[in-house]
């Protein structure tokens, strides 16, 4: 994966796999304490292995194939970047939680990449999903709800819109 | 078909052929579905649906449904965008980019000419 905003691609694909109706997703960039902190949040049906077998590649819920790449991907991103990565149950909203740290400064650390490009895609083909998003950087944050702040009559015309208001709203660093 | 074995299959399984049923049903003519498994999503799958999605805005289409699924086992043809016409008839393209994808919706979407350089073949 080029950067993190694929790796929340492939995230939000697995919380639609579970059946989610509503993800939140949480973007932290502190540069203070030089960390960037990633949680995806659902309501769908959640883990149905143990955290430690859903990390391996070689493990995977589908019948038509024999590798599971997405997490083991993203957690090998976060460990060679000074972070981690755990997953287990939402709090907030029952289902699965993704949560991924990462050092800011770490040479390693892949590039945040385009958030609006991600939310956007999702919401063209997802529109009865809600996506809700947080994002903070410096004095910037965007909260943001797919079901609050567009029109999902026609899914097309919702996805540029999300594009365009994230775009907009959230200048995230590299 | 396959066997429907969790409350998710069941999901998928509505949602797809609520999708099979627009289209047979006439709400819309044609159906696009782009491969977003973690193959599809590394290769560029994101840009080819952001093209769909901002050439059928442009063109102000709306009988054209899109949806997304996941890795079908091609990994090696992605990005893959899959058209479906009215009678069931699919065509499977491979190894997409921007480009690739503009070409397709204004000659397969817009047109109904088959862009047959950029079909998967067997």
């Amino acid at each position: 994966m080029h950067d993190l905003s694929l790796h929340l691609l492939d995230l939000l694909e697995n919380s639609i796999a579970a059946g989610s109706s509503i993800v939140a997703i949480e973007l932290r960039v502190d540069p203070d304490a030089d960390r960037l902190r990633l949680v995806v949040d659902d309501d769908g049906s959640g883990l149905t292995a143990q955290p430690d077998e859903a990390l391996n590649p070689f493990y995977t819920t589908k019948s038509h194939k024999h590798v599971g790449l997405g997490l083991s991907l993203l957690q090998a991103a976060a460990e060679q970047s000074g972070g981690s990565m755990s997953i287990g149950s939402s709090p907030e909203l029952g289902g699965a939680r993704v949560d991924v740290s990462m050092r800011l400064s770490h040479i390693d650390r892949p590039p945040i990449g385009n958030l609006a490009a991600t939310v956007s895609t999702m919401v063209s083909a997802h529109p009865q999903v809600e996506f809700r998003g947080r994002f903070g950087w410096e004095d910037q944050n965007v909260d943001f709800s797919t079901r609050r702040d567009l029109n999902l009559e026609d899914p097309i015309a919702a996805s540029m819109e999300a594009y365009k208001i994230l775009n907009a709203s959230f200048k995230c660093p590299e | 078909m396959k066997k429907l074995e969790s409350a998710e299959d069941l999901l998928k399984f509505r949602d797809r052929s609520r999708a099979e049923i627009d289209l047979r049903e006439g709400s819309k003519d044609i159906l696009l579905t782009v491969h977003m498994g973690t193959c599809g999503i590394a290769a560029g799958a994101r840009d080819v649906l952001a093209t769909i999605v901002e050439e059928l805005g442009a063109a102000g289409i709306s009988r054209a449904g899109v949806q997304q699924t996941g890795c079908v086992g091609l990994c090696d043809q992605e990005p893959m965008l899959t058209v479906t016409d009215k009678s069931g008839a699919f065509f499977r393209y491979g190894r997409l980019d921007r480009a690739k994808t503009r070409e397709i919706i204004l000659n397969h979407v817009l047109r109904g000419t088959v862009v047959n350089e950029y079909l998967i073949k067997d």
